[in-house]
């Protein structure tokens, strides 16, 4: 089921009228509904999986137990942490990077001369299996650290592993932030729901209106790329940039709303990451529950940055390189991950990185020339970034960009829009979108409004533009991108 | 204070529910292609005697106007086997004087679904026009819920400008692809329509099925003593040179089992040397000027084994 489809807009009210006025009596039942409808949402894609998510939390729950009852015997509670991790990766690994593993070695193999046949298996990848497995993994580490008492309630714990709005595709919830919550009633607050409707509203508008128009002119020259301008290129190459963004920020958007609908608060995964002035802020600001997941749990017990200059350029590496191979079994996701290591490391080594750690233009409405000048260049690495994570393979990639660099008039430059949306008018909502977003830049999310100030008819009027451009506007019904990562 | 949620957002979507009942009522009023091809083909059945079934490729392709007025084209853009074995089921028993179907097997026809596709938006005027049983998913029951921002631009453009959605001559033959509106860059559309014609997973359910519908058309029409001429259209070389050779392979050993039967004829036209550069619209569609070349020497293929023209 996805959010921009038909039945999840029937499924959520339903669902939110049950909740409050049927089953939030008791923490018990409330659990128990939650854990219901998040197995039917996961398993409308494919009820085969709900065995998969539900041994994943089984397997962590009893992993959470036994390392907690073992407190004063580490080499069990060690046991116990990593059988727990090799299954999770296990299971990650075989649905996601078995075939990658397998080709690559048969690929190996022929240039060294030694012809393998081992035939690839056709493995259908669960959807969203790198989010739940790396949530439930965060709850493993963290009792396994003391940060966090074991769960004695099952019901409970599988809730958190697969809760609804954010199972397929984030923000990955730290057990700390979301498991806590499963244990209380909620009250309903009427300001949450109504704020959580509102930022729910604008995920709409990204991914319905910005990602998927961006998709379809993307698609076709990423396609066709052969027989495309430099101009084509890069103007496709700039709209991926919104086109991932507007997808993966509209999902979590999207989730957080609808989640704060329940009274539940999930992370915040996206803070306006393209008004950065330098790459070090980037990633504070992009998909920041992953970027923050690999710096606990990877990163920073490497040693981070407070070792040798040659193990911390050897963690940075390692970790964008991980992060990057997390998203799909492709070199082109790693070489995207080294390239933003190396973007990366120059802020570090010169202890540079943490010198823009406020919004930009605080208390202004409009940039320094510096500030524009510092997020253009910041953007621009990143576009030029994408082109890797976007392309289908690594000469694909390298070819696109030599292309785009030459600047040749050759080739086709008209594109194409859909029926409703030609590129100008694409390029208008564009400009509509980063006016509201950079206006906005400084609260939770977009359509942040102050109630006490701003009086109810100028809100709905608000409201109903934005419902009707994505009326208006708003493309075919198209998958989100991190669905399949 | 739920409570006051609850009305609130109510509120606020009364307008909006409303505003779309007004948009869904208004656009089922506009004719269309599939209306109107349904309506005609409805009032002329006793008068059809070339039917021509499928999808764009035939659409565009099978110039009926040069046939007379006993030919009618009722394919229409991504129209699958499915829907071609529906017409023949609604209307076989009153096309009392039909001799001909012409029936598209594509080099994907066998392979691929409307309604597992991107153009299963599409199912919606077969449930609501053609009064197909299949209501699910609900989308195909409302033209609102495919696409309100076409709803929006169709509304505004036959209330206000007068334009319907109509792109078909009266014997429903599509008069768009012409050689004046031919895309400058024509040859390079193979490869990318090639790629978007090739299925990844074969999907065996959805051969069989297509299979079945293929051999159902031609038993009724057997059972009337229509002739069914299987065709695998003609496409130009950038086309044809990008298509999987199995998946290809496959699509033309049916056809040729087929028409095994009696009263089948299989015709592959794929690199047909008799096609030019001039009757292409694009790699794989024909212009006005090839649609009337295939109209003809589909038909005479007919007139040869029955001994009579039909034009």
């Amino acid at each position: 089921m996805l959010f921009n489809s038909l039945a999840f807009l029937i499924f959520l009210p339903v669902v939110f009228v049950l909740y409050w006025a049927v089953f939030n009596r008791t923490v018990a039942w409330r659990n128990a509904f939650i854990l219901g409808i998040s197995y039917y949402f996961y398993g409308s894609w494919d009820w085969r999986f709900l065995f998969l998510i539900a041994f994943v939390s089984g397997v962590c729950y009893l992993a959470g137990i036994k390392i907690e009852e073992n407190e004063r015997n580490k080499p069990w509670r060690q046991v116990w942490l990593t059988s727990a991790c090799v299954i999770c990766f296990g299971l990650v690994g075989v649905f996601k990077y078995f075939n990658f593993f397998i080709e690559n070695f048969v690929a190996m193999s022929r240039a060294l001369g030694c012809a393998q046949n081992v035939a690839s298996l056709h493995i259908i990848l669960p959807v969203g299996i790198s989010f739940f497995t790396f949530q439930a993994m965060s709850y493993v580490i963290d009792v396994y650290r003391g940060q966090m008492r074991a769960s004695r309630d099952w019901v409970a714990f599988f809730s958190y592993i697969s809760y609804f709005p954010q199972l397929v595709a984030g923000p990955i919830e730290r057990s700390t932030n979301l498991l806590p919550q499963f244990g209380v009633l909620q009250r309903f607050n009427y300001d949450e729901a109504a704020d959580g409707l509102r930022q729910a509203l604008w995920g709409f508008f990204k991914k319905i209106v910005i990602a998927d128009n961006c998709a379809i002119i993307v698609n076709q020259v990423y396609a066709n790329y052969e027989s495309m301008s430099s101009r084509s290129l890069l103007f496709a190459a700039v709209l991926f940039a919104f086109q991932i963004y507007g997808d993966f920020s509209g999902y979590s958007d999207i989730a957080i709303g609808c989640s704060r609908l329940f009274g539940f608060r999930l992370m915040r995964n996206f803070a306006n990451p393209y008004f950065s002035r330098d790459v070090a802020e980037f990633w504070r600001r992009w998909h920041i529950s992953l970027s923050t997941w690999f710096r606990d749990y990877l990163y920073f017990p490497l040693g981070g940055s407070r070792c040798s200059r040659w193990k911390t350029v050897r963690n940075v590496f390692l970790m964008f390189g991980v992060s990057g191979f997390w998203h799909g079994a492709n070199w082109t996701f790693i070489v995207w991950g080294l390239l933003n290591a190396c973007y990366f490391l120059p802020g570090l080594l010169t202890g540079n990185n943490r010198r823009h750690t406020n919004c930009v233009a605080e208390g202004r409405l409009l940039p320094t020339v510096k500030e524009v000048f510092l997020m253009a260049g910041t953007f621009a690495a990143t576009v030029f970034a994408w082109v890797f994570f976007r392309a289908e393979s690594l000469s694909k990639a390298v070819d696109y960009l030599a292309r785009m660099l030459t600047l040749s008039e050759k080739g086709t430059t008209k594109l194409v829009g859909s029926l409703y949306c030609s590129p100008t008018i694409l390029l208008l909502l564009l400009l509509f979108f980063i006016s509201v977003e950079w206006v906005q830049r400084e609260k939770q999310h977009a359509l942040w409004f102050n109630c006490m100030v701003m009086p109810a008819p100028i809100r709905w009027v608000a409201y109903y533009v934005v419902i009707a451009i994505i009326f208006a506007f708003g493309a075919a019904q198209q998958t989100f991108i991190y669905f399949q990562f | 204070m739920i409570k006051r949620f609850v009305l609130k957002s109510v509120i606020f979507f009364i307008p909006l529910l409303l505003g779309l009942g007004c948009l869904e009522l208004l656009v089922r009023r506009i004719p269309n292609e599939y209306s109107f091809k349904w309506k005609t083909i409805d009032m002329r059945c006793s008068d059809i005697e070339t039917l021509v079934l499928g999808n764009s490729q035939l659409f565009y392709g099978v110039d009926t106007d040069v046939l007379g007025p006993t030919a009618f084209n009722m394919a229409n853009v991504s129209q699958t086997l499915k829907y071609d074995d529906y017409v023949v089921t609604c209307f076989g028993a009153h096309l009392t004087r039909l001799r001909q179907v012409i029936l598209p097997l594509s080099y994907f026809s066998l392979v691929s679904s409307l309604e597992s596709g991107d153009e299963a938006w599409r199912g919606k005027n077969y449930r609501i026009y053609w009064k197909h049983p299949d209501g699910w998913p609900i989308q195909r029951n409302m033209e609102i819920l495919n696409g309100t921002a076409l709803v929006i631009k169709r509304i505004y453009g036959f209330y206000l400008r007068g334009n319907t959605g109509i792109t078909c001559s009266a014997t429903g033959f599509g008069l768009t692809y012409r050689c004046d509106r031919r895309p400058a860059n024509w040859e390079s559309t193979g490869a990318a329509a090639a790629r978007r014609h090739t299925v990844r997973v074969h999907d065996t359910k959805i051969l069989r099925e297509n299979v079945s519908h293929v051999k159902s058309i031609i038993e009724k029409c057997r059972a009337k003593g229509v002739h069914v001429t299987l065709v695998l259209p003609p496409a130009w070389e950038t086309y044809a040179e990008k298509l999987d050779p199995s998946q290809l392979q496959a699509a033309i050993i049916t056809g040729e089992e087929l028409a095994r039967e009696p009263g089948v004829t299989y015709v592959n036209l794929l690199q047909d040397p008799r096609f030019t550069a001039d009757d292409f619209y694009d790699a794989d569609h024909l212009n006005e000027v090839g649609a009337r070349k295939l109209a003809r020497l589909l038909t005479e293929d007919v007139t040869g084994r029955h001994g009579k023209k039909l034009d």
